[in-house]
């Protein structure tokens, strides 16, 4: 693997329903630090499933993925892993309920041990950033949609990850609010030299990263 | 405060869980008092007059049920004089306490009574000693008469023994309280009589003594009857039980909370594995909740066993002195120490589920 090279997907393969049903089929792609990439395709094309495969919240049943030179198979402790190296902004933001905005952006520090000061300040300079400084202590039914995925934004960027991994982050929010997560999370993917895979059907949003990879019943295009 | 919150999101079933955890404390914490409390109550009588050694029927189950014929006593009266009184135990059930705890004691007893008003009884007359106690709760004073069986008995004195159930009884002659117990015709008894030795060695000399010449009487040390009396082996085993079954009985309906939050939340839980919380983390919030509630539960139960402590000592049907209305502050201790066993107890059903828990399976929990 060239250096350059962040992650590396080969051969993937995923199956459900005792290999009745087949999301993935055999998938190859690799992509560098810096990178914005676009996951295309229809409603169950299989672009979930490759975010899962590739953030390790799923095993793949053949293939395999490569972080940074680690090959997901040997990885047993995926929560580390997920903690370590990966962000995560879900459609419906996914925030807990019952943690104000600060504590959701704390939680993947809490997952590293990171010392109480050191949760409390990072999260804070992260939602001052955000322009959420004032609501850092409100729960998340407390602010509109495109605050709590701002808010989400910032939860995946805390522990400064190699890969950030966005499933329809702006499918559940107006437009301007869309732009400016999308904004949010490419200038950090540039400024932190990450990897952005956005899986998204908004064409606006496909033109504005750096490649696209389009899937159809879950084979590369 | 993300567990308080996370317990306020179901603020009843919160509620119902500490109530349930504090009948359990409550419970097991009032019997037990009770119990403890009797055995302090008899052994501090007894050390209260300097006894060292009690002597009862060997064949009787329990001390209080033991039958020492005349001339046995007579028989141990000779052997020991002034160091040994016999004494006749029983209850009544008369209208002014339907559980009145009655002493039958000899004149050297009697005279040696500390009293709080009035003077000593003459045992050869239908006199009596109320206990402060029962004094106070039946309004009584020295002249006052009390009835016994189907005689009137004039108060002489009030004494105080520092044992509530004693301090709650009345003291007659011993003659008067064989007349009380014994059906007509049947010749009197006494249930036991105390032995003053004097020091550690004498006590262990007399009572291989007392039982090498007597081998129908069994002699123990003073220190060791509230353990020989029956009552407290059954009432020691109901506490075990009920224990167990406080016990079990918690931690199946603080593991039923911790699961259901548990299933409510799979989606939030995945989340948080999603962003790499570990089961041990997820785990460690759930006994930050569980710790709460046994706390608030275990508080919440050491009052209402207080409370049912106070109400049970009102009722009339339980004898004066019998129930004390206080915890100790080991038992209080212990209780608190119970509900932190109980919050750990109840996680190992809840930890399984979520170790078998996938992240992205909990995420897409619908």
């Amino acid at each position: 693997m060239s250096e350059a090279i962040l992650l590396e997907v080969s051969d993937l393969g995923r199956d459900y329903d005792r290999g009745r049903v087949r999301a993935l089929h055999e998938v190859s792609f690799s992509a560098q630090r810096g990178q914005t990439l676009a996951l295309t395709g229809p409603s169950g094309c299989g672009k979930s499933t490759l975010l899962s495969l590739i953030g390790l919240l799923d095993r793949p049943d053949r293939g395999r993925v490569q972080v940074d030179g680690i090959d997901l198979a040997g990885v047993r402790r995926g929560a580390d892993f997920r903690a370590r190296r990966v962000g995560f902004v879900f459609q419906f933001h996914h925030m807990v309920p019952t943690m104000t905005l600060q504590e959701n952006v704390e939680a993947p520090m809490l997952a590293l041990g990171v010392p109480l000061a050191q949760r409390r300040a990072r999260a804070a300079q992260l939602l001052d950033s955000m322009g959420l400084g004032a609501r850092a202590g409100f729960l998340p039914t407390h602010v509109s949609g495109g605050e709590r995925q701002r808010a989400a934004v910032a939860r995946a960027l805390v522990n400064r990850p190699a890969l950030l991994l966005a499933d329809e982050p702006t499918g559940n929010l107006d437009s301007r609010a869309g732009e400016q997560v999308i904004e949010l999370l490419v200038g950090h993917a540039r400024s932190q030299q990450a990897l952005l895979l956005v899986a998204t059907h908004n064409p606006d949003i496909a033109a504005a990263m750096d490649r696209r990879i389009e899937l159809l019943d879950g084979r590369r295009v | 405060m993300i567990f308080l919150r996370n317990l306020l999101r179901a603020p009843l079933r919160s509620l119902m869980t500490v109530l349930g955890i504090a009948a359990g404390v409550a419970l097991f914490a009032a019997v037990s008092a009770i119990t403890a409390d009797l055995r302090q109550q008899i052994g501090a009588a007894i050390d209260a007059y300097h006894y060292d050694v009690v002597v009862h029927e060997r064949r009787a189950p329990s001390p209080f049920s033991s039958r020492i014929t005349l001339a046995q006593m007579q028989t141990l009266v000779e052997e020991h004089g002034e160091a040994l009184a016999p004494m006749v135990i029983g209850t009544l059930n008369e209208s002014w306490s339907s559980y009145a705890l009655v002493m039958g004691v000899e004149p050297g007893f009697a005279n040696r009574m500390a009293l709080v008003a009035g003077r000593p009884m003459v045992v050869e007359r239908d006199e009596a000693m109320l206990g402060e106690l029962g004094a106070q709760r039946l309004g009584l004073q020295p002249g006052a008469l009390l009835r016994l069986g189907d005689k009137d008995h004039l108060v002489s004195g009030i004494f105080r023994t520092g044992s509530r159930m004693f301090d709650g009884g009345v003291m007659i002659g011993s003659r008067q309280a064989q007349g009380l117990f014994t059906p007509a015709g049947s010749e009197g008894h006494f249930t036991l009589a105390l032995l003053r030795t004097g020091d550690r060695a004498e006590t262990a000399r007399m009572i291989t003594e007392v039982q090498r010449r007597h081998p129908e009487l069994r002699a123990i040390p003073a220190t060791e009857f509230a353990g020989a009396l029956r009552l407290f082996r059954v009432v020691d085993a109901f506490v075990g039980t009920i224990a167990v079954v406080a016990l079990v009985g918690t931690v199946l309906v603080v593991t039923n909370t911790l699961l259901m939050a548990v299933a409510e939340r799979t989606r939030e839980i995945g989340i948080l594995m999603a962003v790499g919380w570990t089961p041990w983390l997820v785990l460690r919030m759930l006994l930050a909740e569980s710790v709460l509630l046994c706390l608030a539960g275990a508080a919440l139960g050491n009052v209402a066993g207080l409370a049912l402590l106070h109400t049970v000592n009102g009722m009339e049907t339980v004898g004066f002195g019998w129930i004390p209305v206080s915890l100790s502050p080991s038992m209080v201790a212990t209780s608190f120490a119970l509900t932190l066993v109980i919050a750990l107890l109840a996680l190992a059903w809840p930890a399984v589920v979520l170790w078998r828990m996938q992240p992205l399976a909990a995420l897409r929990h619908e």
